[in-house]
């Protein structure tokens, strides 16, 4: 591959960006209404599940929303509803862009949408009713499986169509990323479902497939997605491209390979065989590598921006999750030392790696990008910059109060669980932490407030979209890009 | 890489490769083992569950206890498992291969279950745990599991020694008895030729492990 500056996109508006934003603003619009619907669910349900930690009677007298089942529902809300709706809107806008390719018509993936959303919902349903299959992200029954996957086929289908009109030869980092990750997914879904849901494997080779699927969710799909959105969205914004595209190669690659075995470090300790488990601490260490090319492709991008202006909320996103991509990798092999990994095994560290990746790193590239994208689409600014504000600083805050609850408590848990000498019982060793759960479900609570100001903002803007009629074009509504971000 | 082809050439071996290794490896090495037969005892390890046991599994998953409980006893040089009492070895693969759904878990909110039926033997107090949790408990109670039924003449032979409003009984449903099987049946005590090789006791620092413990035994 060549390294002269056609490779990087080009930083300037093109003439036909309009063109190609009409072409797919329907679907667009219905994966961010959804998205964001589902990020109110989500936090409304781990609030809830976060308050049972504390208060284990509240609503417990119902088998519908026992402890054991809001936390299922509240993660499958998080990863299938918020994060693969936000991953579609932010794939189909970008994968449009980059090719420079009108979609041919947006009906088919309009339905697609509207079946993975209902195919979530049979599968939360399942889940509420007792049917859950009780497999980490596999919770939702088969039937509902089987409706995701051939609407995700749809929804593919249609991003497969733009890439292959493309008009624009050559391909950028940010397609890398987008359109492995939407070839993975299914591929990976068909092996959880095959060995999981519908075949059976054996004993704990069960428990392998659950954590290698668990985590390559992240891995080979909203992880690269985010990363794809970053690649795109930094340059753009700053106005300074990626210099250099070979290191962001070595990236690109090494990721995906490495990242693919990274759930397997979570069996430290279980009854799998060894291998398994050394397989999977090892590559963590090895994602040092395409963490170092990431941070410099990325960092050296933002450091060295020149346009001025860079303040709008959709930059702020973007350097929180590189922020956070980089800290959790470096997290990530420290805990992997075995005078970490047997304090840390089993406790509430695992989650928060997990709300690491997800949130800070994902969703935050994930709001950068919709900041950025849905003013173009609807050629108007956000309908209010008090809600942005808003929910920037709870979304921020939210997230390091439940980040650090979630590390202060697993470390106090694993620490009493392994001093025997001094929390001789299970009480004892529940007295150690329990204080930090408090924290935890105020931090839950500050992310529903987040999450509602994005909610009300998005259905705003939908709806100034919908019932106000605009025939000009995002050149001449907005003066710079940081215009479109904040309504001023 | 400015090719599509090459691109997804790239992708397709990367998850090949991944898949490979993580899910066909293991299935071929470990995924068609088999119970070990005790020509002494006459019978084969680990015998094949009760359906009572079975169904009781199902009502394990479907509750979500793994979200607060884990099934798995580690080595002793990982963590206090062995210590606590929470088994008397650490589990192996081979404990697993009859269950339908493996719970291993990855969070202990609550102590671990893999050998709970070895540590509580009366049923009756499975069900006062789950109906009514000691009071530092952070479980909630599992009342949607039992019914409350008036008594009429006699108390029924199936209700529980448990606080009931006065003039009423209360009844486990057949989700709480199979509930309760399953947990008593927790209990892997059959060492098998591989559990040998677990180490039992906190070693000494040792990069060979294996061969400590076997002299240890």
């Amino acid at each position: 591959m060549d390294s002269n500056s056609s490779n990087t996109p080009a930083t300037a508006e093109r003439p036909d960006s309009a063109v190609i934003d009409a072409s797919i603003k329907v679907p667009v619009l219905f994966f961010l209404y959804a998205a964001a619907a589902w990020l109110v669910t989500a936090s409304v349900l781990g609030f809830i599940a976060a308050a049972q930690l504390v208060q284990p009677a509240f609503l417990a007298d119902y088998a519908w929303t026992t402890h054991g089942r809001i936390v299922p529902l509240a993660r499958n809300a998080l990863i299938y509803g918020w994060g693969f709706n936000a991953a579609f809107a932010v794939l189909i806008w970008m994968v449009a862009r980059l090719c420079r390719t009108p979609a041919p018509k947006w009906g088919t993936t309009l339905v697609g949408g509207l079946f993975w959303n209902v195919g979530i919902k049979l599968g939360l349903t399942g889940i509420i009713i007792g049917q859950s299959t009780g497999h980490v992200l596999l919770e939702m029954p088969g039937y509902a499986a089987a409706v995701m996957f051939v609407s995700y086929g749809i929804i593919g289908a249609g991003v497969a169509i733009i890439f292959s009109r493309r008009r624009e030869g050559s391909m950028f980092a940010s397609q890398w990323y987008g359109l492995t990750a939407l070839f993975w997914f299914p591929w990976l879904f068909t092996i959880a479902q095959y060995t999981l849901v519908f075949g059976s494997m054996r004993g704990t080779a069960q428990a392998v497939a659950s954590a290698w699927y668990g985590h390559n969710i992240y891995a080979l799909f909203l992880g690269p997605i985010a990363l794809g959105a970053l690649y795109y969205l930094i340059p753009k914004r700053v106005g300074r491209p990626i210099t250099n595209y070979p290191l962001a190669q070595i990236g690109f690659w090494s990721f995906v390979f490495f990242g693919s075995f990274g759930g397997l470090a979570t069996l430290v300790g279980s009854p799998v065989p060894a291998w398994v488990q050394t397989v999977g601490v090892s590559s963590n260490f090895m994602l040092l590598i395409p963490l170092f090319a990431i941070a410099v492709n990325l960092g050296g991008a933002l450091l060295g921006g020149t346009k001025a202006g860079g303040s709008g909320p959709a930059l702020k996103f973007f350097k929180l999750s590189l922020v956070s991509f980089i800290i959790v990798g470096l997290l990530t092999v420290v805990l992997s030392l075995p005078s970490f990994s047997h304090t840390i095994g089993l406790t509430f560290v695992g989650e928060a790696l997990d709300i690491l990746h997800w949130y800070a790193f994902v969703s935050f590239a994930f709001f950068g990008a919709i900041y950025f994208m849905l003013p173009r689409l609807i050629v108007q600014p956000w309908p209010s910059g008090a809600l942005i504000t808003a929910h920037f600083w709870a979304t921020v805050a939210g997230t390091i109060i439940v980040i650090s609850s979630l590390f202060l408590a697993g470390f106090a848990q694993g620490a009493a669980l392994n001093d025997i000498e001094n929390y001789a019982t299970f009480a004892d060793v529940m007295g150690a932490f329990s204080g930090y759960l408090v924290a935890l479900a105020f931090g839950y609570l500050t992310l529903l407030v987040g999450s509602l100001a994005f909610f009300v903002n998005v259905v705003m803007a939908i709806y100034q979209a919908c019932f106000s009629k605009s025939t000009a074009s995002a050149d001449t509504v907005f003066g710079s890009p940081a215009a479109m971000e904040v309504n001023s | 890489m400015n090719r599509g082809p090459y691109l997804f050439l790239g992708a397709f071996a990367i998850l090949a490769f991944s898949w490979t290794a993580a899910i066909l490896a293991n299935q071929l090495g470990y995924g068609a083992v088999t119970p070990h037969y005790d020509s002494l005892a006459g019978q084969a390890f680990p015998a094949k569950h009760p359906g009572i046991v079975e169904r009781g599994a199902q009502v394990y998953t479907d509750l979500g206890c793994v979200t607060c409980h884990t099934q798995q006893v580690r080595r002793a040089d990982i963590g206090s498992d062995l210590a606590r009492g929470w088994g008397e070895r650490a589990s192996v693969g081979r404990d697993y291969m009859h269950e339908s759904t493996v719970q291993l878990g990855s969070n202990r909110f609550g102590p671990d279950l893999r050998n709970v039926g070895a540590r509580i033997e009366d049923p009756n107090v499975f069900y006062q745990m789950l109906y009514a949790p000691a009071e530092d408990s952070a479980m909630p109670a599992y009342r949607f599991l039992f019914d409350e039924v008036k008594v009429v003449g006699q108390v029924s032979d199936d209700a529980l020694n448990l606080d009931a409003p006065t003039g009423y009984q209360i009844v486990p449903t057949e989700r709480a008895r199979s509930l309760v099987a399953y947990l008593a049946y927790r209990n892997d005590t059959y060492a098998y030729p591989e559990t040998n090789f677990v180490p039992t006791e906190p070693e000494a620092e040792s990069d060979d492990e294996a061969a400590e413990t076997e002299e240890g035994h």
